[in-house]
């Protein structure tokens, strides 16, 4: 199904020429998460969602905020972070590549006698790469976008890798993108 | 491969999930990478590992490792150390790998505390248990039915029925007496013995459980170790008891006698180890005995005959462990040995040289250390 209506709609998509502005971002991400780094046998898969906003400076060079929230054993994970992007466009699609830099905070939910768990809050970085397509005008499939993330949280480092798939919503004109 | 397993594999290839013929979709890299990748990140397995409780009387807490099977390197679990009561000591963790139990010794109470089964971190279940004064020392019998509690100071000996699914302890009787200052115990594997070792007297009081959890004193009891008795342990294989002996600077080796559970001291008992040996490990195949010795920080190994029960110390031995090694352990696969030192307030890890001629039971030091957050004084694995 899921093809067909990709399929369908590649004939939109070539009318989507113009490069837009800004693109607000929403979708499902899944981050597999270094829980090895604070004692859990293995790395953990974290379902969750998430939304980035991206103001494009140029035909090129943008800035990026992105939030998401994953969850999953007993464990929650916050993440916002804000860095440039670099966009290579196409007719039909965009590659973009993104540099990320803020905080992450994450909540392990075992049972205390006073409390529900704990949590620790700390600095992240780390970057990606994403394949966006051209579905109507004014929206895109974001295919695929990973991110590798590096987080201080809990006294110790993490090393996690968040996969997101959705939609991209494109808003003004910044200009044509060049047909190839 | 199983049935089940070749069924999976046709679900992405049969029929039944190709579009229909008037459709044509091109599997480019561009479509089938993310798939693949998510496929990736949804196989990530899970391998069972062990993980490891370490009590910190001054804290008032318990610190909780997780042992990684390949390395044997330890990770603090997220939360901890988990708060317990008052100048908590021996602690014990249930065969199920469900409860861990932890007597407070200035409370005079046990903690009984929940495992997560995915992180191995703790959660406290109230009420905590009653004890006479002082629970010195604390063993579990292997098929997790009953937990044995030694009291130093009110001289006497608790038993308690574990709640299989709860990790409730309920007692099973009144405390039965011993002679003053009972310090450690040991069961054997088929739970048909308990031994208690008084480091006063430097003997040991031999016991027979019977199935209600009740204690009748060995025929031939007590049985002399050396002075200053201090730790006791039973080999896998229910054939040989050992004690360290703290102030004699040796360790008595006994056979145990199956049909009464009497012991008998092996020809050339007592060995001598390193200076003030306060803790024994013995390997999972019965083979070694690792002894810590306090005063000459260090560990001592021994291989084991095992028809005499002869200890033959490793000539590569001792191993270097820190200052004021205070517990020896091993791993349940018998791999690794891990040492605590309290003044240190560390962990070190050691491989155990599981293969190859002479160097076989060697310890090699990892050259890693785990910290605790205060001096350690009891350490438990899971099974």
């Amino acid at each position: 199904m899921v093809g067909f209506i990709f399929w369908g709609s590649m004939s939109v998509s070539l009318r989507a020429q113009q490069v837009p502005r800004f693109d607000v971002f929403g979708g499902y991400s899944d981050r597999l998460f270094d829980a090895p780094s604070i004692g859990y046998p293995n790395y953990t898969n974290l379902y969750g969602g998430g939304i980035a906003g991206t103001w494009h400076i140029t035909m090129k060079i943008g800035v990026t905020v992105d939030t998401s929230a994953n969850w999953g054993s007993g464990l929650h994970m916050w993440n916002y972070a804000v860095g440039p992007q670099y966009v290579l466009r196409r007719e039909k699609s965009d590659i973009f590549f993104q540099g990320l830099f803020g905080k992450t905070q994450n909540t392990a939910n075992i049972q205390q006698l006073t409390r529900s768990g704990f949590e620790s809050v700390g600095r992240s970085f780390g970057g990606g790469a994403g394949y966006d397509y051209h579905w109507k005008p004014r929206i895109s499939i974001r295919v695929l976008e990973a991110d590798y993330f590096h987080t201080d949280t809990f006294k110790t480092h993490q090393n996690d890798v968040r996969l997101s798939t959705g939609l991209v919503f494109h808003f003004g004109h910044k200009g044509h993108r060049r047909k190839l | 491969m199983n049935r089940r397993g070749n069924s999976n594999t046709a679900d992405f290839r049969g029929q039944r999930n190709r579009p229909p013929s008037g459709i044509r979709i091109r599997r480019g890299k561009e479509n089938s990478l993310p798939l693949m990748l998510l496929l990736l990140v949804g196989s990530v397995g899970c391998v069972s590992s062990h993980t490891a409780y370490v009590t910190l009387p001054t804290g008032n807490g318990i610190s909780a490792y997780r042992i990684d099977n390949s390395s044997g390197k330890l990770t603090e679990i997220v939360g901890s150390p988990y708060t317990t009561g008052n100048s908590p000591g021996p602690v014990v963790v249930a065969p199920s790998k469900k409860f861990v139990w932890v007597a407070n010794r200035d409370d005079n109470n046990i903690s009984r505390f929940k495992i997560d089964s995915t992180s191995g971190g703790l959660s406290e279940i109230l009420p905590r248990t009653s004890t006479p004064f002082d629970p010195v020392a604390m063993v579990v019998n292997t098929n997790g039915s009953f937990l044995f509690v030694a009291n130093e100071l009110a001289s006497n000996l608790s038993v308690y029925a574990i709640d299989p699914s709860t990790g409730d302890l309920r007692a099973v009787s009144a405390p039965v007496p011993t002679p003053k200052n009972p310090v450690a115990l040991a069961v054997t594997p088929s739970g048909n013995f308990l031994y208690v070792v008084n480091s006063n007297l430097g003997a040991v009081f031999g016991y027979t459980v019977s199935a209600s959890g009740g204690l009748e004193t060995i025929p031939g009891s007590p049985f002399l170790a050396g002075t200053g008795a201090l730790a006791v342990a039973v080999d896998p294989k229910e054939h040989f008891l050992y004690v360290a002996n703290s102030t004699a600077n040796s360790i008595s080796i006994f056979a145990i006698i199956p049909s009464t559970g009497g012991l008998r001291e092996v020809p050339g008992s007592p060995f001598l180890t390193g200076i003030a040996p306060v803790s024994l490990a013995v390997t999972i195949s019965g083979q070694f005995l690792y002894v810590a010795n306090a005063g000459s920080n260090n560990i001592s190994g021994y291989t084991i005959d095992p028809r005499s029960g002869f200890a033959t110390a490793l000539t590569e031995g001792p191993f270097a462990a820190g200052t004021t090694p205070v517990l020896v352990l091993t791993d349940p696969h018998g791999t690794y040995v891990y040492s605590l030192s309290q003044t240190e307030r560390t962990i070190t890890e050691f491989t155990l040289q599981t293969t190859g001629g002479s160097a076989f039971g060697v310890l090699t030091n990892n050259g890693r250390t785990a910290t605790t957050p205060e001096p350690a004084v009891a350490m438990s694995v899971t099974p």
